[in-house]
């Protein structure tokens, strides 16, 4: 038996009231791909900048080449050729490619010399096979794009253990698949792979064992061979999961908007289709379609250019998100950190905050207890995991956190509801949870729209599936014709030519 | 900036982080009765009933621009411009009473404009998506430039005793001065503002994510606006509070006020990122500013030299929470190198702390105002 | 074109329009002033700006890291004030230990102003603007003798230093102080260029979270800009007792309004990351020459001045915001190019998979 590259030893680490990691030991080989699976939150991420020395563990030890090891910072990391990428992007936006790779490299000498350094960058991009202007600024990059800069700059630096937090969350399928090829080449030089992930379909493609962290607890750690979806959800969540989609049927009720040729320069162009009561219009695409723009246009965030919506019978113009709320319109953003919630504020304030002229006397003071009543009531509804909700929404997991996101949502009393990626970077138990309150919605009558990346989660949960691709609309496809295939060829417009709008 | 954590409790009246958040405000009441302690032994006077009631308006007017300064600092912003915007419009009014204006139009002309000044700033904000702290850090040579065009190197003097009465004069026959109470009403109703209603709630929120504010419907900019138009008109009315104080106007007036004003409002408990913190404990650190430097007052310390234990309050109410807060993470690393230069920092600061107390023993002079 | 768009930068932009400015300020002025064109306003700019832009170049490293010292001012008045009186009550003391205790002196205070930001955690702007107070009243508390630093009390060489001149030609005079200057700019534009020190200040202040993790050393970094600004302000404060000789407690107050306008307005981006030195020496001298310019003018009074400094702060600020940054997203859009989608090659896989 081999000695592992990287073996994480009995880790430990406590943040104020949260157990992150309890006593978790995993063991990464040179030459092996090894997924950890798991709920989101601290306890993933804790992990990893343990390793790569931006935290210190409170017990446990890092054992590289079967020595421990100290790693006080990400300079020492990388030292030892510990090197890690994160879902945020951690390029230099200010700084070109060439710059970006060699920038923390030592000694390399006090002079930068351009055009050798040029030079080497181009020779290493060559040989992932990934075709970037080395001189370009790294402002524009796409998060492909830079992603593989830094997978550039760890193998410049001989990476021997790479740990990848969730990079392909926002790929498209070619991405992902060209990113796949780039760690079995590393891993075939020897390299140690720790590879984080939530679509188990790529966990299962990609992996060479399997671990699964639980609260803070490692659960399991197979190899490959020994692993079944099943058996990994199981590990996740603790308990079997049955209909992992369960959609029931609804019946169709009035027409609640009509998009009529919606259009934004730039971004999409001549959207048109009708959303019902009770129905679930799915969005499909590939990455870079332009959904979430068409969502945000809808929602006054980024209005559209020209184009009619009618809402209920009237044409509206929608400039602002106080203008779409007053309307029935909510909007639940992809991205739950940046724009969904204020992380350092309670559970109660996040939910009421749109709604927070709601909550007022006649003076114009807040009314505090009808706020928390109505967290509460939220808390029970959606089976919000959590001590209390005047706890802090940063604490949650987030599968929770989107629950509160939801309810936030729901507060408004919306007619029309626009998912975007809920059930993204959620673990498997909760996802179903999601699914089920979307289908208890639709069932109380709203309209609701659901733009996901996820195929399987589009064909279960919606009634149609409009396509989109790079922004223009190929196709309004009804349950029955919605098959992975017809989706993905509307998707890629495989024929030149846009399918049939259905409608 | 260096990246730093925010305070991780936010809203003011959630029961678990009321903990926290009184933690702050006691050693506020701790430091003021040390500071009290401090200053009755050193100096007899300090005491004195009348004597505190008389100090106390000196540091109305840095109360008075704190109040807004509170609900910008809260909603993530910072507004460096206060003083100088407060010696633009008390120039204003100078300029006007020197040709012949009425002391209460030219008055009244004077909180206009600060109200203008600080819709600019917000708007500027607002419109340019800049950080609050580089257009203030404009606005704030800008006006102060303006203060010295509309006065040049004239004083508006010879104010008449109806108006001096807004910052000399006192309540009828108690002791208690007008601007202290002008200053307590305001307090009052900003602290209702910053606290209980919508518009206050949202600065909070603005003040965690303002981007989440946004797709959640709430009104960024108008906030940002009002907050900053606010902190307009308080500087104008301190301006006129200031003026009528001393009785005069230069354009020079208040220079580096915004110092003590950054300074109450950071000590106060309230988070420089914006996010956290309350009226209650920007109220207690003004009256420990005030002890602090009417303290030094009595012991001769020229208001210039006594800026430095305001720095040095200033970078400790930041600086000491920090280090706490790391210290109890475990999360300190000393490197030989960094360990080499702190000592050395030490030496070097210990060596001005010296020189600093060396050099009172050997000069004293009559301390003037600002 | 399409070439030229991608390898010309946003910065020189900046600094081609600046130069473009200065020469439409020359034109319009040289119509309006009397001997305009003099050496003496040569003169009394270039020795003016050699100061600002001395210590400029500290400040704008330390705003390279997307940090503020606000106390630099404090650090000049301080270090001229202390070499003033050094001089004054030993007269014998060679200039080149002058220099030193000056440059010495900055360095303390600017070491100060760097362990508060990178290892207190206490951000820039309040740390500065503590020790900006904290400097200047232990300046106003200087006891000693007379107050003030008076020239009659200095050495010959101090005076001479001022009015000595490198070279000539005709009567613009090129003094040791402004050709210094120069040697500085020279040098620590090749170094933000070409160092990897300098490189790295500017990764730093593009993305400070990626810095910490990313394996370089940011808390050093950040301190070195800072002890650096220091020194240079030390230098600023040697150069300013030579050029002002009579000093009082008040020396250099606000000065650190005029170097960062001189940053500002030289392109450097109050959010890190961007700037040139070239820049910044072109900003001084640009708002130098117009403040002189509009000195000598006398169709406004002289009073304008200061407000115009604000107003061209604000003015740079904004023009960056709103024009530069929409520039160069759409330089980055135009010249990107990610990985070609090979659409037979998606369908190739995902058959495979299905």
């Amino acid at each position: 038996m081999e000695t592992p590259t990287l073996r994480l030893s009995h880790i430990s680490k406590r943040f104020d009231m949260t157990q992150a990691l309890d006593d978790v030991s995993l063991d990464l080989y040179p030459g092996e791909i090894h997924a950890l699976v798991g709920e989101n939150g601290a306890g993933k991420s804790t992990l990893i900048k343990i390793a790569t020395g931006v935290y210190r563990p409170d017990q446990g030890e890092s054992v590289l080449d079967g020595q421990p090891v100290q790693i006080h910072n990400s300079q020492e990391a990388q030292a030892y050729g510990i090197a890690a990428i994160y879902q945020e992007p951690m390029v230099f936006p200010d700084l070109n490619v060439a710059e970006n790779i060699f920038i923390s490299h030592r000694g390399r000498g006090p002079i930068v010399h351009w055009s050798k350094m040029y030079e080497e960058a181009k020779a290493i991009l060559a040989k992932l096979d990934v075709n970037l202007d080395v001189r370009m600024s790294a402002r524009g990059l796409t998060l492909a794009a830079q992603q593989a800069v830094e997978i550039a700059k760890a193998i410049s630096l001989d990476v021997r253990v790479l740990i990848m937090d969730e990079p392909t969350a926002a790929l498209s399928a070619h991405e992902v698949a060209q990113l796949f090829a780039l760690m079995r080449t590393l891993r075939s030089q020897g390299v140690a792979i720790l590879f984080i992930g939530h679509r188990l379909e790529e966990v299962l493609k990609v992996a060479d064992r399997v671990s699964v962290l639980r609260d803070g607890k490692l659960v399991s750690s197979k190899p490959r061979s020994e692993v079944t979806s099943g058996g990994i959800i199981r590990d996740m969540v603790g308990r079997e999961i049955e209909n992992f989609f369960a959609k029931s049927a609804v019946q169709r009720g009035d027409l609640m908007m009509s998009v009529r040729s919606l259009n934004k320069e730039n971004a999409f162009h001549d959207i048109s289709f009708d959303v019902y009561r009770g129905e679930v219009l799915g969005f499909a695409g590939l990455i870079g379609s332009r959904r979430t723009d068409v969502g945000l246009a809808l929602f006054g965030v980024e209005p559209a250019d020209a184009g009619k919506v009618i809402f209920e019978g009237e044409e509206q113009t929608i400039r602002s998100p106080r203008q779409a709320l007053q309307l029935g319109i909510a909007y639940v953003t992809e991205d739950r950190r940046q724009f969904g919630l204020t992380m350092p504020m309670s559970i109660v304030s996040n939910i009421s905050l749109p709604m927070l002229r709601r909550y007022l006397t006649g003076l114009g003071l807040i009314k505090r207890r009808d706020e928390t009543a109505t967290a509460e009531e939220y808390r029970q509804r959606l089976s919000i995991r959590t001590p209390s909700v005047k706890g802090v929404v940063e604490m949650l997991s987030g599968g929770n956190q989107q629950k509160v996101i939801l309810s936030k949502w729901l507060n408004t009393r919306p007619q029309i509801l626009i998912l975007d990626e809920p059930t993204r970077g959620i673990d498997v138990g909760a996802k179903t949870e999601v699914h089920q309150i979307i289908n208890e919605l639709a069932a109380q009558g709203l309209g609701i729209i659901l733009i996901s990346s996820d195929m399987l989660e589009i064909m279960a949960m919606s009634d149609r599936i409009l396509v989109m691709r790079e922004g223009r609309q190929m196709g309004i496809l009804t349950r029955e014709e919605a098959t992975q295939e017809a989706i993905l060829t509307a998707a890629m417009g495989q024929n030149g030519s846009p399918a049939e709008v259905v409608q | 900036m260096t990246t730093q954590t925010k305070a991780s409790p936010a809203h003011p009246s959630r029961h678990p982080l009321l903990v926290y958040l009184s933690r702050w405000e006691c050693l506020l009441v701790a430091l003021i009765v040390v500071t009290s302690a401090v200053n009755s032994i050193l100096s007899p006077y300090f005491l004195e009933t009348q004597n505190l009631f008389r100090a106390s308006s000196d540091f109305m007017e840095i109360g008075l621009m704190m109040l807004p300064m509170v609900l910008i600092i809260v909603s993530g912003n910072l507004d460096l411009s206060v003083a100088s915007n407060l010696g633009m419009c008390a120039s204003l009014m100078g300029w006007l009473f020197n040709n012949g204006w009425n002391i209460w139009l030219a008055a009244g002309a004077a909180l206009v404009l600060g109200g203008m000044a600080g819709v600019l700033n917000g708007f500027l904000i607002a419109r340019t998506k800049l950080p609050a702290l580089v257009v203030t850090l404009g606005t704030f040579a800008f006006y102060r430039g303006i203060a010295f065009v509309l006065l040049g190197d004239q004083a508006a003097r010879g104010y008449p005793s109806s108006f001096t009465y807004l910052g000399q004069g006192t309540l009828g026959n108690t002791p208690i001065p007008f601007s202290l109470a002008l200053f307590l009403a305001f307090a009052l109703i900003y602290g209702i503002v910053l606290h209980k209603t919508m518009f206050g709630c949202s600065l909070y929120a603005i003040g965690n994510n303002e981007e989440a504010c946004r797709y959640s419907g709430v009104a960024v900019d108008q906030a940002k606006t009002i907050a900053f138009g606010l902190s307009g008109v308080m500087s104008a009315l301190a301006g006129i509070i200031l003026a009528a104080r001393f009785g005069s106007t230069r354009p020079d007036i208040a220079t580096g006020m915004e110092l003590d004003v950054i300074t109450a409002t950071v000590v106060g408990g309230i988070n420089i990122f914006g996010g956290s913190g309350t009226m209650i404990g920007a109220v207690l650190s003004l009256c420990l500013i005030g002890i602090v430097r009417f303290g030094m007052g009595l012991m001769n310390i020229p208001g210039q030299v006594q800026s430095l234990a305001i720095g040095f309050l200033l970078i400790l109410a930041i600086l000491v929470p920090q280090l706490g807060r790391r210290l109890s993470l475990g999360n300190i690393r000393l490197d030989r190198k960094t360990t080499i230069l702190m000592i050395l920092a030490a030496i070097v600061v210990a060596a001005f702390a010296g020189f600093f107390i060396w050099s009172r023993s050997l000069i004293l002079a009559p301390a003037p105002a600002y | 074109m399409k070439r030229l768009k991608r390898y010309f930068r946003p910065e020189q932009l900046r600094e081609l329009s600046l130069v473009f400015l200065m020469g439409l300020i020359f034109l319009f002025f040289g119509t309006q002033i009397e001997g305009y064109f003099s050496p003496r306003i040569f003169n009394r700019v270039t020795s003016d700006v050699a100061i600002i832009a001395v210590v400029a170049i500290g400040e704008t490293l330390v705003l390279l890291t997307r940090n503020y010292d606000l106390s630099v001012g404090s650090i000049v008045g301080l270090t001229a004030f202390a070499v003033g009186k050094l001089l004054s009550f030993h007269p014998d003391t060679l200039p080149i230990v002058a220099l030193l205790a000056a440059i010495g002196l900055g360095i303390a205070m600017g070491l100060i102003n760097g362990l508060l930001v990178s290892s207190g955690r206490v951000p820039s702007l309040i740390a500065t603007l503590g020790t900006m107070a904290i400097y200047r009243s232990t300046l106003v508390a200087y006891p000693a003798g007379t107050k003030n630093v008076v020239t009659h009390d200095l050495p010959e060489w101090i005076l001479d230093l001022c009015r000595t001149q490198l070279f000539s030609i005709g009567e613009f005079k090129i003094r040791p102080v402004v050709a210094g200057a120069l040697v500085l700019f020279v040098l620590f534009q090749l170094m933000i260029s070409y160092q990897r020190f300098g490189r790295r200040l500017y990764a730093v202040g593009s993305n400070p979270e990626a810095a910490r993790i990313g394996g370089l050393p940011s808390q050093r970094l950040v301190l070195s800009a800072f002890i650096i600004c220091g020194a240079t302000a030390g230098l600023g404060g040697f150069m300013y007792l030579v050029r002002y000789g009579d000093l009082t407690p008040a020396a250099a107050q606000g000065m650190e309004m005029d170097v960062i306008a001189a940053a500002v307005v030289g392109g450097v981006s109050t959010m890190g990351g961007s700037g040139t030195m070239i820049g910044v020496l072109l900003g001084a001298m640009m708002i130098n020459l117009l403040q002189q310019s509009l000195l000598r003018w006398l169709v406004i009074s002289n009073f304008w001045v200061d407000a115009l400094l604000g107003a061209l702060i604000l003015v740079s600020v904004t023009i960056d915001a709103v024009i530069i940054n929409r520039l160069r997203d759409v330089w980055a859009q135009r010249g990107l190019e990610g990985n070609p989608v090979d659409e037979k090659k998606i369908i190739e896989e995902e058959s495979l998979d299905a």
